[in-house]
């Protein structure tokens, strides 16, 4: 079983809401690179980021006196993070039943479901991915919550639970959310090796 | 039987697949090299992307830490 970060700890937490010394700088020290990371993998801009996870920063110690103890802090913190994304977007997050990738999915495969076409095999696939630097312009290319869940999963190692809860979204969704983002990339990486 | 189609929907996640779904999936990985390919794509991007944004942080490190320290300062 995964031990308890100390930083998500009840005592921590209190710690935190009482404005105890240090613990802030703690939390801070914890999470500002990881959010930083999360919103280059989102595709800001370095400066969009700096204010985005300073404004994380600012509405998390705001709301915390609120905390209900009913979540771990990251996922308290990460939800924060996630709605000052959608606000800097301004993106209307609504759930797509159907996604372009699917058809383009679907074009892959013949109707006994075999490949159509080769699939190129991995050392070319990784030696255009290391000569080419075309991963953040297909990156941004994704919608916003694609890109959040796979950035949640894939670089901040985040369990499927914690992303659920922060993002507010089903298990089945995260699944097709994570399957459309891969494909999406892998699809998008592909065009570019063939320009 | 699984499909290509239905291999390769499984394996964009992995994780809450069932014994049997990974024993099917492991089945059909050895004899179609697509798929096997197909799934290697997909852990490379993943790789990729991990290194791009490690890479991105670590060359600006000391402004990300300065940043952080005044972060620290103002909530102190």
């Amino acid at each position: 079983m995964k031990s308890l970060n100390p930083i998500e700890s009840k005592v921590f937490v209190q710690k935190l809401i009482n404005k105890d010394n240090g613990a802030s700088e703690k939390i801070i020290e914890a999470y500002t690179g990881r959010l930083i990371k999360i919103s280059f993998s989102l595709g800001f801009s370095d400066e969009d980021s700096l204010d985005l996870v300073q404004s994380t920063w600012l509405s998390f110690f705001e709301s915390l006196p609120k905390f209900k103890f009913k979540s771990h802090i990251k996922t308290f913190l990460f939800g924060i993070f996630y709605n000052k994304v959608k606000e800097l977007k301004r993106e209307k997050i609504k759930t797509n039943k159907h996604d372009p990738v699917d058809s383009i999915f679907n074009n892959r495969f013949d109707d006994k479901g075999g490949w159509k076409r080769l699939i190129a095999n991995p050392e070319t696939f990784s030696e255009a991915l290391e000569t080419l630097n075309f991963i953040d312009m297909c990156l941004k290319e994704l919608p916003l919550t694609q890109k959040t869940v796979f950035c949640l999963k894939i670089i901040e190692k985040e369990s499927s639970k914690a992303i659920c809860e922060t993002l507010k979204i089903s298990s089945s969704n995260l699944g097709v959310h994570l399957f459309r983002a891969k494909n999406k990339l892998r699809e998008c990486i592909e065009i570019q090796m063939e320009v | 039987m699984l499909s290509c189609k239905d291999v390769s929907n499984k394996v964009a996640y992995m994780e809450e697949l069932t014994f049997l779904n990974r024993m099917q999936l492991k089945v059909h990985f050895l004899m179609c090299k697509h798929c096997l390919n197909y799934k290697k794509q997909l852990e490379l991007i993943e790789k990729k992307i991990e290194s791009y944004v490690n890479n991105r942080y670590y060359s600006n490190l000391s402004k990300y830490k300065n940043f952080e320290r005044g972060l620290k300062n103002y909530f102190q």
